[in-house]
């Protein structure tokens, strides 16, 4: 029973962090119809921010915000100058070019931190037992970060003036622009906190798995799997579909092989996509 | 007398384009057979290292060409393919294992298994158009990645497993000894090439010519755009599972990684690089992007980043890839002659 308990909440805290990856590839397709191959490599980056900051001695915690701050505006922004010019053109050449940019990243990420795995030390120590198990707190404050980041951005998008802005310029552009809704403005935002939402979830799983340039491939095919699942650029869709997928796969490992949970996930999600595409339901909703 | 000028000039005029474009094709159809000749004949002449390397560029040709023929002709993205290739490779490997030894029927079992597995992507062109499409093929072949890990005991799980029989099951022609086993790869690649070439030229391929650039006039004229695309899913199918077929006799080896995620991204940035709307195209781009690789992976270790610059670069300059930039370059200047010949 044990077992049990400590694979779902091992699943809650992989669903969590890829509900904050997923989140921010739901918000870049929402508002502009972008599948960034890159997303995973601004989970890489965010995690070697913190790596970097604890190496010269300082706190893990501000590793996080300075990692989130800087990957969020300055890899954002730089994410916005390259796929401008692009957002005429067809998905094909848009998915190439975040290729290119993923590429480029872990080639960087290689020459400056090396190719070698990194170990972060948890800021968090202490122990809660579970049954007879004990479980690592910091593994239960992950969980409990991503749920307020998400809240916070689900709350943001609800209420808050930039958030509506947000919503109206996914659902339509030009219509948003006639209202006077700053459209580019909100395109850099977009691109700002998808890629801050990636760095948070690398920073927060950074000490859970050790860090190293292709970390973000890993999470990449997760994290498409859930923004599918979720609805194509459906915000809370992609966060809820990706606490279920890491509960699922982490229970599920427990009974029967786990590449036949992957099989199984997969036929799931190719079926609800298939039934969604003949309904036409593939609408895009932030 | 003024209207007979025009007529004169006029037919004067037509009667020109026919004997340009006359020109044209008999200038493509030479500049295509020396190609091949120069295929057939060039690597062998420099040794044994040369046609083993273009060995390799032509297996992966092959799914390059089967994603340009989806993409460029039914407007479809198919990030799947090398499940297709590699549950083709799967099928010549499993056979042999289980004493299947006759290279005729490894050929039409792999064809058939690889045909199979493009019959569900095209159910996906039955029921999904553009980025669903996409997204479907995608998560296809990563599940198929994970099938041989699943089924151990047949496919070899992680360890991969190796093609039985030696040169049995490759027609007698050693893939590592003399130039008997390059050749059937060269007529291979050709029959395709050719096939795809006509089928593009006869009704069938104006029809899927028309749906690639309007989908929605094309239906508008009645034509069944869903029924071509699954048509032409099959075909490149086939074309793929070909590929794998000979890549399994090729390596004597197969393992999970042919039929994952990175093979099928690799063979659609091949088509896109080369240019999707040209046979050519993706051809070229595999032999022009693998050769960048094993060049930079030899002389650099930043192989990664001037990948990612090149296909930047293609993005940006190239959208049409490498062939369509050269076509287009060509018509500029043509034009520009036949200015100043006026």
């Amino acid at each position: 029973m044990d077992a049990i308990w400590v694979a779902a909440l091992n699943g809650l805290v992989v669903g969590a962090s890829l509900a904050l990856v997923a989140a921010g590839l739901a918000l870049l397709f929402g508002v502009l119809g972008i599948l960034n191959f890159a997303q995973g490599d601004f989970f890489m980056l965010g995690a070697y921010g913190v790596w970097l900051i604890l190496r010269i001695g300082l706190n893990f915690w501000l590793g996080l915000a300075l990692g989130v701050v800087v990957v969020g505006v300055v890899g954002g922004l730089a994410l916005m100058l390259l796929l401008w010019p692009l957002r005429h053109r067809s998905h094909a050449l848009m998915l190439l070019a975040t290729l290119g940019i993923s590429l480029i990243l872990e080639q960087l990420a290689t020459n400056v931190f090396g190719a070698d795995s990194k170990g972060v030390a948890a800021p968090i120590k202490g122990r809660i037992p579970i049954g007879h198990t004990d479980y690592p707190v910091y593994y239960l404050l992950v969980v409990a970060a991503a749920a307020v980041i998400l809240l916070c951005g689900y709350l943001f998008l609800r209420y808050a003036k930039y958030g509506i802005w947000l919503r109206a310029v996914a659902q339509n552009h030009r219509m948003a622009s006639l209202l006077g809704v700053p459209v580019t403005r909100v395109y850099a935002l977009t691109f700002i906190v998808s890629s801050a939402l990636a760095a948070v979830a690398g920073s927060l799983l950074a000490p859970l798995t050790s860090v190293y340039p292709t970390l973000g491939l890993d999470i990449n095919l997760d994290a498409f799997v859930v923004v599918i699942a979720g609805g194509l650029g459906n915000f809370r869709g992609a966060a809820a579909i990706a606490l279920a997928l890491g509960i699922v796969e982490s229970l599920g490992s427990t009974w029967i092989q786990g590449e036949a949970v992957r099989i199984l996930v997969f036929a799931l999600v190719i079926l609800l996509l298939v039934a969604r595409a003949q309904r036409g339901r593939g609408a895009v909703r932030v | 007398m003024g209207t007979n000028t025009i007529n004169e000039r006029s037919a004067g005029g037509r009667s020109g384009t026919g004997s340009r474009s006359r020109n044209r094709r008999l200038l493509g159809g030479a500049a295509a057979v020396m190609g091949l000749v120069a295929l057939v004949a060039v690597p062998p002449a420099y040794g044994q290292y040369l046609p083993q390397r273009m060995s390799d560029y032509l297996i992966f040709s092959l799914p390059a060409l089967a994603v340009g023929l989806i993409a460029g002709h039914a407007r479809l993205i198919n990030v799947g393919v090398g499940a297709t290739f590699g549950f083709s490779a799967y099928t010549v490997a499993v056979l042999t294992q289980h004493g299947v030894l006759n290279p005729f029927l490894l050929m039409v079992a792999a064809i058939a298994g690889g045909v199979l597995v493009s019959a569900l992507f095209a159910v996906y062109a039955v029921v999904a158009t553009g980025l669903e499409y996409l997204l479907l093929t995608l998560l296809t072949t990563s599940a198929f990645f994970s099938l041989p890990l699943l089924f151990k005991s047949l496919a070899g799980g992680e360890n991969g497993l190796r093609v039985e029989g030696a040169v049995d099951v490759s027609f007698g022609l050693d893939p590592l000894n003399g130039n008997g086993f390059y050749w059937l790869l060269c007529a291979v690649t050709a029959f395709w090439c050719a096939l795809s070439w006509y089928l593009l030229r006869c009704r069938l391929g104006r029809v899927m010519v028309a749906i690639g650039r309007n989908p929605a006039r094309a239906s508008a004229m009645g034509y069944s755009v869903r029924g071509y695309r699954v048509g032409v899913t099959l075909y490149s199918g086939a074309i793929a599972a070909s590929a794998g077929w000979l890549y399994a006799l090729a390596h004597a080896f197969v393992f999970e990684d042919l039929m994952g995620l990175n093979d099928s991204v690799n063979f659609v940035l091949y088509s896109l690089i080369g240019g999707v709307d040209f046979i050519l195209g993706p051809l070229l781009g595999t032999a022009g992007l693998r050769y960048l690789g094993e060049y930079l992976g030899q002389h650099t270790a930043q192989s990664q980043l001037y990948i990612g610059i090149a296909l930047l670069v293609v993005v940006y300059l190239l959208p049409t890839g490498v062939v369509g930039g050269l076509r287009r370059l060509w018509e500029r200047r043509y034009r520009l002659t036949r200015r100043s010949t006026d």
